[in-house]
């Protein structure tokens, strides 16, 4: 089973991947304007509390030492502490990654659920009305903005219909479905809205496929051609699709949570980015970061199991 | 004797981009058991259409628009999709030119071949198997074990032809089209797979559609033959008379055409122009532009079949005249 050698080997290629993106995140926090001690102790503070202030945070030192500390405490899992919360940001992040960790894989399977369903009826119907629809819903989604659309589901189905909760991530299973079933449709949507087009063309194109044509020579029903034969071989561009999209989904989640006020990572991103919570938004990069690799070598993995041509 | 497969007048159209077009005019040709004909064409004749459309597997857009197809009892042409289904596999298969492509990419050899065995017979998965592993050594691929649980791409071009030979027996039909089944393949190969397909006929008393433009290949497999240009059968017949004295001049440029009967060193004869396209066929003979017995009366109605000695017939009614030129 070599085909999966692959799997041990990749994860070493990702590291300077991660050295590179903690070095950009690290470096372009900084060349934004505005005094993180500042906003922690006031514009009216003596400035020998300042000078304090700064020196416990460790930054009164040079950016490049600054940065060697960041590396060295993450290497003891040590994400330095949130200037704004006056806590560790590891236990800022613990504490936020739950909402956001359940939004992403609600969005994303709410959003399988979305494409195959509107792909499979799309490519079936083909040229028909069901088709036309499908394919115009897919170029209107393209063009919405998500926090737009999110803004117009509250309108609808929280504010008139009263539906939904307005915000928050709600507590326990199920009330957490319900909480973050607008958001995680907001993504969906917009995910649904890229992967459709794909997989209802690729689904077409196999219909017509020579090995199509082929096993109803030998008496294979429509229902076992389709899913059998076709989805399957359709299923592989949509898949790496998917995964290039999950990754730039994550960063979706910072819009979404903050139109729909869940506490999540993203979030916290956006705040910490206005009050310049240098360490919190750091930590934040490198998680969604690693998160975004983590997909793409799964989606990685998949594609092996489902394509027997490809080998890594 | 009564017939395996008989087709009588099928008609295909094509539809295009300014409404149907005739594909396929009057075609009539009658199998019986364990017999092989040869279906003879250029590209664009009609061959593929034709054999293609004895199990209705022909592509969007296209259609049969009249004629009568009867398999084994079945009337084919009044078949839903449902029942075309059952007739699929265990009374007619089919084999294509491509074997690559013909093959799903994502699925492994043995479930291929074993999938219309739990279709049609309900086997189980092991029953399926076995029979798999069983019709591999039977088209001749070694080492069974292990090829059934490979994909396509593992396979060589001539091993990937003997496995969609094995899935198509796989419920033992009486009929096997073979669509080009060695245009793709390496001439050594061509032969061993031609070779393969005689001997299932042999074993298993199969029926053979060999469609084909390659008259070598007719010549060293089939009994008889039927010849079609832009769409019609212009000449069929036992194939000894058929390609030994041909009653028809495209035929016979046909024939002239193969390399072998000819003096080394001189050059192959050809046949002057090219058949006609679907939208430009003429109103009589298509084949009258490029003959070279033509007169004026060929180019104003179709001419129909007539006989030219026993089993033999032809779509040109100045047949006697050929030979005698030559």
């Amino acid at each position: 089973m070599n085909r999966y050698r692959f799997v041990l080997l990749r994860p070493l290629q990702l590291v300077p991947v991660l050295i590179g993106i903690s070095l950009v995140s690290f470096l372009l926090i900084h060349a934004l304007p505005g005094d993180p001690v500042r906003t922690l102790v006031g514009m009216r503070a003596p400035p020998d509390v300042v000078e304090r202030i700064r020196a416990y945070y460790g930054l009164d030192q040079p950016v490049i030492v600054q940065y060697f500390y960041f590396l060295r405490s993450l290497a003891e899992g040590e994400l330095g502490r949130s200037v704004v919360y006056r806590m560790p940001v590891s236990d800022l992040l613990a504490s936020r990654a739950g909402p956001t960790l359940f939004l992403l894989v609600y969005a994303t399977l709410l959003g399988i659920v979305l494409t195959i369903a509107l792909s499979v009826t799309a490519a079936r119907n083909r040229g028909r009305w069901p088709d036309q629809t499908i394919r115009a819903f897919s170029t209107i989604g393209l063009g919405f903005p998500s926090f737009w659309i999110g803004l117009m589901l509250i309108l609808v189905f929280s504010v008139r219909l009263g539906l939904f909760p307005v915000s928050g991530a709600g507590q326990g299973f199920v009330d957490r479905l319900h909480h973050l079933f607008l958001p995680a449709f907001t993504i969906a949507l917009a995910l649904s809205a890229v992967l459709t087009r794909t997989l209802r063309a690729s689904l077409i194109e196999q219909m017509d496929a020579d090995h199509v044509t082929a096993a109803r020579s030998r008496g294979v029903g429509d229902k076992d051609v389709f899913w059998r034969h076709v989805v399957p071989n359709s299923l592989i561009p949509t898949i790496n699709l998917l995964g290039v999209n999950l990754g730039w989904l994550i960063s979706g989640t910072v819009v979404v949570e903050t139109v729909f006020s869940v506490p999540g990572l993203g979030f916290l991103m956006t705040s910490s980015i206005f009050a310049r919570d240098y360490m919190t938004v750091q930590a934040i990069t490198l998680v969604f970061a690693l998160a975004t690799v983590l997909i793409t070598f799964l989606v990685d993995v998949v594609t092996v199991a489902l394509d027997p041509r490809v080998r890594m | 004797m009564s017939a395996l497969l008989s087709v009588s007048d099928l008609c295909i159209d094509v539809t295009g981009s300014d409404g149907p077009m005739r594909a396929v005019s009057d075609v009539s040709f009658d199998l019986a058991e364990g017999e092989v004909m040869g279906l003879v064409g250029e590209s664009g004749s009609g061959k593929t259409l034709t054999c293609r459309s004895v199990l209705r597997l022909l592509p969007r857009k296209v259609a049969i628009t009249g004629g009568r197809i009867e398999l084994a009892g079945h009337r084919v042409t009044e078949m839903t999709e449902r029942q075309l289904a059952t007739v699929r596999g265990p009374v007619g298969a089919m084999i294509f030119q491509n074997p690559t492509a013909h093959l799903n990419p994502v699925m492994t050899i043995g479930n291929q071949i074993a999938e219309p065995v739990r279709i049609h017979e309900g086997a189980s998965r092991a029953e399926a198997r076995a029979r798999a592993r069983d019709l591999l050594v039977q088209v001749g691929i070694p080492d069974p074990d292990s090829r059934l649980d490979q994909y396509p791409h593992e396979f060589s071009g001539g091993m990937r032809q003997r496995a969609m030979i094995a899935a198509a027996l796989a419920c033992r039909p009486r009929l096997l089209i073979a669509d080009e089944p060695t245009t793709a393949l390496d001439v050594t190969v061509q032969a061993q797979i031609l070779r393969l397909l005689l001997d299932l006929r042999d074993s298993l008393g199969l029926a053979i559609i060999l469609v084909t433009h390659d008259l070598a290949v007719v010549s060293q497999t089939c009994e008889k033959v039927a010849v079609m240009y832009a769409g019609r059968i212009v000449e069929s017949g036992p194939k000894p008379a058929v390609l030994g004295r041909p009653c028809h001049p495209y035929t016979e440029g046909l024939v002239a055409s193969q390399p072998g009967g000819g003096v080394p060193g001189t050059l192959l004869k050809a046949i002057p122009g090219q058949p006609p396209g679907l939208s430009d066929r003429p109103p009589g003979c298509a084949f009258a532009p490029r003959c070279p017995i033509a007169r004026s009366s060929c180019e104003s109605a179709v001419p129909p079949l007539e006989s030219a000695g026993p089993a033999h017939r032809t779509a040109c009614p100045h047949w006697s005249e050929l030979g005698a030129a030559a």
